[in-house]
């Protein structure tokens, strides 16, 4: 009798796959990717608060990250990430969902120009799509301007260079400028400018606008850089607030729920377009452990590091390279190091 | 009291200035270390001592300061002279500039980020690393000295290239401002270039500064150095 289960890899199984699995340290084979990533090929990153992990970890191993809008000269690491420097290929900040990912790259290659919007907190202006890279503002919306001109400037740069995109989907919950059908990535009045309902409108992506927000992003990417591959995560970190009137677990689930279905539906619809699994690693129970940090939202330096070891065992087929000692990179990651609006949320809370 | 004085070779004019005739010494003592660059920058700590890392910083050392081949731990105080002065901040500004000042080679950046910039500037140098070393031996008060500004002269060579006119102003007030958190920070005490020798916003004022190109048109006199040694005693007078 036969069975097409029968000359299966021991991954497609869950006792050779996960219950015997030694997931600090084995040979997990948990990602099969469809195309090579060589340190010399050129990676852009984007997404949200996970990915900067991603993307620093990306680079203290010797991948060539691209960074079109380095911080100044003799700026400290961690002085420059504040100012949003270093976390990604641009300064655009986290990118949480896809619609702001497509506005962003729509933006930046002259597809469908927007007027900045500046927002204003006590005499200071901040651009309401990135507002988190100037903690201090900045002296105009005229300043403002001239800034994002530099930043979709360098943005366009970074896709036209790329030979990967590595992207992290984060949320489905979005804050929307009713006028322009902009997307901020927080809500107005929690970093600067202030929420007018008859302004600004709560929007919840379903899986068939995340899918098309990304494919017509891909369209974009693909005709300013033929060839380009696209790798997902989704990002394991829950929602730290939900407007969506649902209790903050099942919005959470449903958030990623969705981004999971997309990445799977584009990786099994496209050839350059793959997914890894950290989003598996860290929030599912099945490793037999937490890999968040106390607050159930963090996610620990222990996993960050379970989750880039996969990644590159799975990349270079061994065990992980050591992380290279890189003073911009620190070797282990803590989770208070990632810059995220998010927590920003925590002062709203009841 | 008896001071130990670590420097690049700004520490010549500095020792000019001490041993020039009828200077005040204040009762004290000083032993000097110098090494041209950044050759005593980079001293670690070794046996209860600081020690150069190269055999041309030994010899240097050797040289300055009387044939000694380490700074000990049991000196009274410390003066670091050097490695660190504006040239660090000036640095911040070649590719990133505020928006009025930008030009096709430059990034704009908020003076919020370029602050910032220049205040990491003065902290990433030898002299606090130095500081860092000398922590590990003893609690003794430090003093740092700055490096003078240059002199006005270098406007008319290659080497102001990466400066430029008009950012000096402001490269000039996000220098004052790094010297200040420094001073605030460090746990040392800060000694700036003296009021009466700096022509603004960013020189020293020509009758201070040596006129040799050979020298970079970056090094003083010994009529400099002996206003900023006056200051160097009067900061071990008044104590922490």
């Amino acid at each position: 009798m036969r069975s097409p289960y029968q000359n299966l890899p021991r991954r497609a199984f869950w006792r050779t796959g996960v219950r015997n699995q030694d997931w600090l340290g084995g040979d997990t084979d948990l990602w099969q990717p469809k195309f090579e990533i060589t340190p010399e090929m050129r990676v852009m990153t984007a997404g949200s608060c996970f990915a900067q992990h991603i993307a620093r970890h990306l680079r203290a191993r010797g991948q060539n990250v691209i960074d079109t809008e380095p911080p100044p000269r003799r700026m400290k690491p961690e002085t420059a990430r504040a100012f949003g420097y270093l976390l990604y290929s641009a300064r655009y900040g986290n990118i949480y969902t896809a619609r702001q990912l497509l506005q962003v790259m729509q933006e930046a290659t002259g597809v469908f120009p927007r007027p900045p919007i500046a927002w204003e907190r006590d005499g200071r202006w901040f651009d309401a799509i990135r507002p988190s890279v100037e903690p201090e503002g900045l002296d105009s919306p005229e300043e403002v301007a001239v800034h994002r001109r530099h930043h979709l400037k360098s943005v366009r740069r970074a896709l036209r260079q790329a030979d990967v995109f590595v992207f992290t989907l984060g949320l489905t919950e979005a804050w929307e400028d009713l006028e322009t059908g902009r997307i901020f990535p927080t809500a107005p009045g929690t970093i600067a400018g202030s929420y007018d309902p008859a302004r600004c409108s709560f929007r919840n992506f379903t899986h068939a606008e995340v899918l098309a927000d990304f494919l017509a992003f891909r369209k974009i990417a693909l005709r300013n850089r033929p060839g380009l591959k696209f790798l997902l995560t989704v990002s394991p970190v829950p929602l730290t607030a939900t407007a969506s009137g649902s209790h903050v677990l099942p919005a959470t689930i449903y958030s990623k729920s969705v981004l999971r279905a997309v990445a799977g539906q584009l990786t099994q619809e496209f050839d350059d377009i793959d997914y890894f699994p950290s989003y598996e690693i860290i929030s599912t129970p099945f490793l037999g452990r937490t890999f968040y940090d106390d607050t159930l939202r963090a996610v620990a330096p222990e996993g960050v590091e379970t989750v880039m070891r996969i990644f590159f065992e799975g990349r270079t087929g061994s065990s992980s390279p050591e992380i290279e000692q890189n003073p911009a990179a620190p070797a282990r990651a803590r989770s208070d190091d990632v810059v995220c609006e998010e927590v920003l949320l925590e002062a709203f809370a009841r | 009291m008896r001071i130990a004085l670590i420097g690049n070779s700004h520490l010549g004019a500095l020792k000019g200035g001490w041993e020039s005739p009828g200077f005040d010494k204040g009762g004290i003592e000083a032993v000097f270390f110098g090494a041209p660059g950044n050759g005593l920058g980079d001293m670690v700590v070794r046996e209860g001592a600081l020690f150069a890392s190269t055999d041309e910083s030994r010899r240097y050392m050797s040289t300055t300061s009387g044939g000694l081949d380490r700074v000990a731990a049991n000196y009274d105080g410390y003066v670091l002279v050097g490695y660190f002065g504006i040239g660090f901040v000036a640095d911040v500004f070649v590719g990133h500039r505020p928006p009025d000042h930008v030009n096709a080679n430059q990034a704009p950046a908020s003076r919020a980020a370029l602050r910032a910039a220049a205040r990491d500037a003065l902290v990433h140098t030898p002299a606090l690393h130095l500081l860092r070393q000398l922590r590990k031996l003893t609690q003794a008060p430090v003093v740092l000295v700055s490096d003078p500004m240059p002199n006005p002269r270098i406007r008319d060579t290659d080497k102001f290239g990466r400066w430029g006119a008009d950012i000096l102003p402001l490269v000039a007030e996000s220098y004052a401002e790094a010297l200040r958190t420094l001073a605030e920070t460090s746990g040392a005490k800060v000694i700036t270039q003296p009021d009466g020798t700096v022509l603004a916003p960013a020189f020293t004022e020509p009758r201070y500064a040596l006129d040799h190109a050979e020298h970079g048109l970056r090094h003083m006199t010994p009529e400099y150095g002996a206003l900023v040694m006056q200051d160097v005693v009067a900061a071990f007078k008044e104590g922490p």
